[in-house]
This record gives structure tokens, C-alpha cells and sequence, in this order.
């Protein structure tokens, strides 16, 4: 079927892998660099495009949490404490789509990095600096995880398991 | 939404930035004057909505012909044009070129033009790689540098023309990996290579800059302060403001901290700025460095910049033992500070080497999470495919930075 998203990666994979590159033999170095990176980065898409959803789902419940625990140590603004509500509300609506759950995710980042920057010289710093480096650190390792086939891992064996 | 006081500019800005923007972010992170223009070219570029836009080979031959004819004040001819493949950031070409020295002397060089695309991973100013060229000319193996078009009057985009290097940038055994990174030169190789690394590398920092007539587009520093370090900083932190695709609040934490720490500088070197594998040529049978090349990133500054850098685990790969990093596919840390301090007379001091530990890292993560990938998004390169790929290192940088600012303040 033609709404086979993997079957229409497959066969441009296929198309590039056996018969474009070996015809290039002997082209430009740069030629064949930019195909080999065009196929590694179809092959990205290719087996993360089923997970997507999954991945964005998992994106945006770790900035909620972060909110909700930066909430615990300062007041937050009132529109960030709509976007921590309208954050909850995606994640329970079955036909949220991935853009609602990537526009607020991004809300969230926004929302959290101006939280950090008003809180230079408060009382609070300390502990909302803490906060954020401690549970961004999990979040970034399944970042690391979901690029790892870009091959920039020097141990990709030690990377958490993906949780999403 | 309040935002704070930090932002300036939100997604839409980014990709079509008006004047007041442009003039807001300038003055909240001022830096050299010469990275000011660089950085503000980008922009307004941005604000035109250009992207690259592909220039043929006889394009390339012609505007080069034009650039150089109008230096000597006479007609010169360029034949075997070809592309030379290389880097993430630039476009070159290769090319003969039959010409008159001013002293009369009749001659024929290959050379190479290095022309920016229309936004790079590294937005530098070919004017200040020109100079630095010419400034390290007979003490570093470096192609001299001939010609600069330092506002693309002659060609698409700013370019410069300089000496083809001989030698390879990779070694035949391990020619797959993107632009140096995680370069595994092996046992034999490294053997040959290491010391020149750094005794290159201390050759490079112990120049007297004071007796540099040249650079005249870099900002000298003071010893004993720490102002030229704060404007470098703001330099990244400005990149991350006009670049980043996304927000990351640990880039803030740091970047204050990085400023609440530059420490004064102690010493005045020419700072290469990239100084790791995959920017050096080697010759692979007698071992030997050849040239160093990518100047654009260079700076006079502090050498503890450089020597983090070529340690960089973005850079790095483990040795035989499968428990030893080899910075730049070199060396362990300790062991480059060490031959590093015997070749160049000069201290390694350990407080300045975490500074720039984080300084390196907080640079690598905004190149690659802001950079790369506002470039290719952009449509703005002539190989959007690899600036693209380069992305993919964001994440690996963003943990080193974040695991080792924490190393260092807790």
C-alpha cells in the first residue's frame, strides 16, 4: 500500500544502497559522502518514524515533570501553569497530534530556561539550578539514545534503554 | 507570556529577522567588532530569506579570475578547476593558476578557493582567517595565503585563495568518518603524528603576538583581564540566541556561569580555535604533518582554549586497551599537558583547563544543537545533508557539558 510509510523508505533505501552507489564509483569524494549520509539519515527516519509519538509523548511528560518539581520551589507565572495544564490535557486526548504535543514541550523549554533566568541572585537559585541540571540529565540520555545511529556515541552499549 | 529577561527573539524572528531584533541581540552580547559584522551579515542574509544558492564551476573560475586579476592589476589564467571535497563548513576548488609575482617572476601554483556557503556551521570572517595565515607564515605549516575577497565582491559569497597543501586528512585504513570526528589514526601513525600535534601546537602559542604586524581585524587582549573571554563568550551566546531551534535551560545556566568565571588571561597566544583531527594533513608514509588548516575559528586568547579542545570527547576514541581516550585520536589528557608544558615552556593550569573544558563544550552544543541546525533547516549550505547529520553530535555534546559542569561545581 502506498500509505506504507516504511515501504516507501525501504525502496528508496534499496534504490540508493545497490544500484545509485555503486554507479558512483570513482565520483567526487564529496558525492559519495552526501549519498551515504542521504542513506543513513533515511535510514534514521525509517526506523524512528514509527516511534515518534511515542517519543514526542515521552518529550513532553518529562518537561511537565520538571515544571510541576520547579513549581515546588518557586511560583510559577500563570501562563506557565497553563501550559503545564494544557501539557496534562494532551497527553490524555487520544487525538492530540504530535504537533500539539511538540508546541507544548517547546512552551515548557521556554517557560523553564526564563524561570532559571529570574531566579539569578533569589534564595531559590541553588535548588532550581539543581532541579533542572538532575532531571534534564535523563532527558538528554534517551535524546542520546533515540540519535545514537548517527554513530557519535563513543559507548552506545552504556546509554539508558529507550523510554518511550 | 512573560519570558523573562533573557530572550530576545522567538522562533519566528529567527527565520525572518527585522532590524530591531538584529540591533537588540548586538547589543546584548557585544563582542569583537569583526565577529559583530560576521554575525550580523548572517542575519540580515536570514532577513533577506536567501539560501545557498549553487554556483557552477565556470562561475567559481570566473569570479576567482576576476579577484585575482584585479590584486596583481593584471590578467592571469586558471585551468584544471576542480571541486575539493573536505569539512562541514566550506565550498573550495582547486586550480592551476598561470600568473606574475610583482617582482616579475612568471609562475604556476595550485591552488584552492575557500568560499563560504550562504550560512555554515561556523559563520567566521575570511578577512581574519587571511590574516591569521599570514601571521603563523614560516612557523606553523600552513598554506600561504594569497588573496581574500572579504565581501564577495568578485565571487557569490566571501572567499579567500590560498596554497594547495599536500597530504591527507584521514589515513587510508580509516577514511569513514565525518570531518575528523572520532579520527583513529592507530598505533603506528599516532606514534608519528602525536608529538607534532602538540609541539605544534606549543609552537603556535608561544609566537610573540605583540611583534604581529597583521590581524589587524582581531582584538588584542590584556593580561589580567578577563574581557576578551567574556566577549567570546557573548560571540556563543549570541550564536545561540539567532540559531538554536529549541530552547535548552541548561545552556543558560552556563552560559552565566561562564561569564560569572572567565578567568584573566595569563598569557597572549594565537588561539587556533579547532585545533583537533580531521584539520591537519599528514603525510601517511613518512608520518609527518603537512599543513593545518581551518583557521577561521582563531582567536588571541587563552592556550587553555585550544588544548581542551583537542581534547574533546566529541573528538575522541578509545585506544587499543578499549579504556584510554586519545584526544583527537592522540593522546590522553594528562599526557598532552604534560608534553605540551615540556615543548612550550608554558604552565598548564588546571582552574583555566575547567574553564575551558565547559567554554569548549558549551561551544560544541551551540554549533551543533543551534548552528547545524539552523543552517541546513535554512537551506543554507551547499551540503545540507552533513551539516544536518552533524546535529546528531548535539546531544552526545549536551550531556559531556552538562556531566562536566557538574564535575566542576559540585
Amino acid at each position: 500500500m502506498i500509505r506504507d510509510f516504511d515501504a516507501q523508505l525501504q525502496v528508496v533505501l534499496t534504490a540508493l544502497q545497490d544500484i545509485v552507489a555503486p554507479a558512483l564509483s570513482g565520483a567526487d569524494n564529496h558525492v559519495i559522502e552526501q549519498l551515504m549520509l542521504s542513506i543513513a539519515t533515511i535510514g534514521f527516519v525509517k526506523a524512528r518514524l514509527p516511534e515518534a509519538r511515542r517519543f514526542y509523548r515521552m518529550d513532553l511528560r518529562s518537561w511537565i515533570d520538571l515544571s510541576k518539581d520547579a513549581a515546588q520551589i518557586v511560583s510559577v507565572p500563570d501562563d506557565m501553569a497553563k501550559a503545564i495544564a494544557a501539557g496534562v490535557g494532551v497527553l490524555t486526548d487520544p487525538e492530540a497530534d504530535s504537533a500539539d504535543i511538540e508546541a507544548i514541550s517547546r512552551q515548557l523549554r521556554d517557560h523553564v530556561t526564563a524561570l532559571s533566568a529570574a531566579a539569578v541572585g533569589q534564595p531559590y537559585q541553588a535548588d532550581l539550578e539543581a532541579v533542572i541540571l538532575e532531571k534534564l540529565g535523563v532527558l538528554i540520555a534517551q535524546n542520546r539514545q533515540w540519535t545514537a545511529s548517527f554513530g557519535f556515541e563513543l559507548q552506545p552499549e552504556n546509554l539508558p534503554l529507550a523510554a518511550w | 507570556m512573560t519570558m523573562g529577561e533573557y530572550e530576545i527573539i522567538n522562533e519566528g524572528q529567527r527565520q525572518r529577522p527585522n532590524d530591531a531584533i538584529i540591533a537588540q541581540i548586538r547589543d546584548r552580547y557585544p563582542t569583537e567588532p569583526e565577529i559583530d559584522r560576521v554575525l550580523t551579515t548572517k542575519m540580515k542574509r536570514r532577513q533577506a530569506g536567501k539560501c545557498f544558492e549553487a554556483a557552477t564551476l565556470n562561475q567559481l573560475v570566473e569570479g576567482t579570475s576576476n579577484l585575482i586579476s584585479d590584486r596583481l592589476g593584471r590578467p592571469v589564467k586558471i585551468s584544471n578547476a576542480k571541486w575539493l571535497s573536505g569539512g562541514a563548513s566550506k565550498i573550495q576548488m582547486k586550480f592551476e593558476l598561470d600568473w606574475t609575482e610583482p617582482d616579475g617572476e612568471e609562475r604556476t601554483d595550485v591552488l584552492v578557493l575557500r568560499m563560504e556557503p550562504a550560512a555554515s556551521v561556523t559563520e567566521s570572517s575570511r578577512t581574519r582567517e587571511f590574516e591569521v595565515i599570514n601571521a603563523v607564515n614560516g612557523i606553523i605549516p600552513a598554506p600561504r595565503a594569497f588573496w581574500v575577497d572579504p565581501d564577495g565582491s568578485f565571487l557569490p559569497y566571501p572567499a579567500m585563495v590560498y596554497a594547495f597543501a599536500s597530504g591527507s586528512a584521514k589515513p587510508s585504513y580509516d577514511a569513514g568518518k565525518v570531518s575528523g570526528l572520532g579520527q583513529n589514526y592507530g598505533p603506528k601513525l599516532r606514534a608519528q603524528l602525536a608529538p607534532q600535534f602538540v609541539g605544534l601546537l606549543a609552537k603556535l602559542h608561544t609566537i610573540d603576538v605583540a611583534c604581529i604586524d597583521g590581524m589587524k581585524h582581531f582584538d588584542r587582549p590584556t593580561v589580567g583581564s578577563n574581557q576578551s573571554i567574556i566577549r567570546q563568550v557573548n560571540s556563543m551566546r549570541r550564536i545561540w540566541e539567532e540559531d538554536r531551534i529549541e530552547e535548552e535551560p541548561i545552556m543558560e545556566i552556563i552560559y552565566r556561569w561562564l561569564i560569572a568565571n572567565a578567568p584573566p588571561l595569563d598569557h597572549v597566544s594565537i588561539v587556533h580555535g579547532d585545533y583537533r583531527s580531521g584539520n591537519f594533513l599528514f603525510d601517511e608514509e613518512q608520518g609527518k604533518i603537512t599543513a593545518w588548516l581551518d583557521w577561521e575559528g582563531a582567536s588571541l586568547g587563552d592556550r587553555h582554549q585550544d588544548l581542551t579542545y583537542a581534547i574533546m570527547p566529541s573528538f575522541a576514541h578509545l585506544a587499543e586497551d578499549e579504556a584510554t581516550l586519545l584526544g583527537s585520536g592522540m593522546m590522553a589528557e594528562n599526557d598532552l599537558y604534560a608534553a605540551y608544558e615540556k615543548a612550550s615552556g608554558l604552565t598548564v593550569d588546571p582552574v583555566r583547563i575547567a574553564y575551558f573544558n565547559i567554554y569548549n563544550r558549551y561551544l560544541i552544543a551551540i554549533l551543533t544543537l543551534a548552528a547545524s541546525a539552523r543552517a541546513s533547516r535554512s537551506r543554507g549550505t551547499h551540503q545540507d545533508v552533513l551539516v544536518n547529520y552533524v546535529v546528531g553530535l548535539g546531544y552526545p555534546a549536551l550531556a559531556d557539558l552538562r556531566d562536566y559542569y557538574l564535575g566542576v561545581v559540585t
